[in-house]
């Protein structure tokens, strides 16, 4: 179990959201406000002052008209997650700036469960804008060859000598970095990429 | 500060103008198109346009809420029999238009693309688009051929308990999935061989029937079963 907390930052204009927010949060140790601000002139400010890993904010606070985007708040590369909370529903454009999107009327384990997931997807942070995380390794190239010629997850794990937990997570980030769910789409991939040779299927 | 087609979808009332409702959003389109609604409908209102067509206004409000609205989920709690007959109505339309014209259309436009490449490739893709569409021809098959007749005999009380309608949640797969991967192959890994705008076609083509497939099994998944649940258990 990890006991650190991870360090949260408020922006919600509603004190009642506000209040109601912080107490779901309080019967959860693995986050902490740190800072609760009703005004984004105050939030750059707290942001240095904190570093918090998360912000969470409600998108009403910003006119989404205007080009304004909500990540020039938060400057740097390994900035912290961003999170919005809402208690309407908004365009796709609005969302996408986001890591997560929270509702006011999710129930509170689904919503330490976006906050969560939020954390973890801007964790090394950096790597958000490096190509690493986003070109297949040469191992992650080597696992999805094995899976496009239609070999198991156990025979793959054998002839690379890893576990089948680890051929598993290397197709987890085979289908994220590629967008390539299905086996028979990998296979195409691997054709299109030149892995592979039509006679090897 | 809420977006406006939100708001206005949320507050359509049953004296709303159906040609209003179009104009809040165009993508509910296909929903009236699978119901047979003709254009031309002047200034009638919903209501009155529902009942020409055999449909109860609250349901086919929801309906255009679950087609406007990203992550809307439907209260289905009042909708009853007569509910249950008309979804059932509108799924079995999609399923002739995607048998009869969305899919024939991708077939084509698809052979299309396939046709500017070297062998090597358009076998590949050939086998993936055809694994396909068996895929997606065997899931109509199954709702055609057993969903939708039993929804029928649970309508006329004639059920011999046999099957459930949770025996169809149990077994309706996913076949968005290799539709995805396709739209994003042809975004990020598709040669340039086949000319821009039939990519570009083809693409659009893909990305519009998946996002209608996503709404019809979001209907079957969140309108449809659990009406037909609510009927099962209560009669």
């Amino acid at each position: 179990m990890d006991n650190r907390q991870i360090t949260v930052v408020l922006a919600e204009p509603s004190a009642i959201i506000s209040a109601g927010f912080a107490s779901v949060l309080a019967n959860y140790n693995t986050f902490r406000i740190v800072e609760r601000v009703s005004d984004l002139r105050f939030l750059p400010d707290v942001v240095a002052r904190y570093s918090p890993e998360i912000i969470v904010v409600n998108p009403v606070l910003f006119d989404y008209k205007s080009k304004f985007s909500v990540r020039s708040i938060v400057s740097g590369t390994d900035g912290p997650a961003l999170a919005a909370l809402t208690s309407t529903l908004y365009d796709e454009m609005v969302f996408s700036q986001f890591d997560a999107v929270i509702s006011i009327y999710d129930s509170p384990a689904a919503i330490i469960k976006s906050l969560r997931k939020a954390v973890d997807a801007s964790k090394g942070g950096t790597s958000r804008l490096k190509n690493e995380d986003y070109d297949l390794s040469e191992r992650e190239k080597e696992i999805l060859v094995a899976v496009a010629k239609g070999k198991t997850n156990k025979e793959i794990a054998d002839e690379f000598n890893i576990s089948v937990y680890t051929v598993i997570s290397h197709r987890k980030n085979i289908s994220q970095k590629t967008g390539i769910k299905s086996i028979a789409g990998l296979t195409v991939y691997a054709m299109l990429n030149n892995m592979i040779d039509s006679d090897e299927l | 500060m809420a977006n406006n087609k939100d708001m206005g979808f949320l507050t359509i009332k049953h004296s709303s103008k159906m040609a209003d409702i179009l104009d809040k959003d165009v993508f509910i389109l296909p929903l009236l198109y699978h119901f047979g609604i003709d254009l031309g409908f002047g200034e009638a209102s919903v209501e009155d346009v529902c009942l020409k067509y055999g449909i109860k206004p609250e349901l086919f409000i929801t309906m255009c809420r679950v087609y406007a609205l990203k992550g809307y989920v439907p209260d289905c709690s009042a909708f009853d029999k007569d509910d249950l007959g008309t979804v059932s109505r509108y799924i079995h339309q999609s399923h002739v238009y995607y048998l009869n014209e969305a899919l024939p259309e991708l077939d084509r436009q698809f052979a299309e693309v396939l046709g500017c490449y070297e062998e090597v490739h358009r076998k590949v893709l050939s086998k993936f688009y055809s694994d396909y569409r068996t895929e997606v021809d065997k899931h109509f098959e199954y709702e055609e051929k057993t969903v939708l007749p039993y929804i029928g005999k649970l309508l006329a009380g004639d059920t011999d308990g046999a099957y459930s309608i949770a025996d169809f949640e149990d077994n309706h797969s996913d076949i968005e999935e290799n539709l995805y991967d396709l739209r994003n192959i042809i975004v990020k890994y598709l040669p340039g061989d086949a000319p821009y705008r039939m990519r570009y076609g083809l693409l659009t083509d893909i990305i519009r029937f998946g996002n209608e497939l996503d709404k019809h099994t979001f209907i079957e998944n969140r309108i449809l079963v659990p009406i037909a649940l609510k009927i099962e258990k209560n009669g």
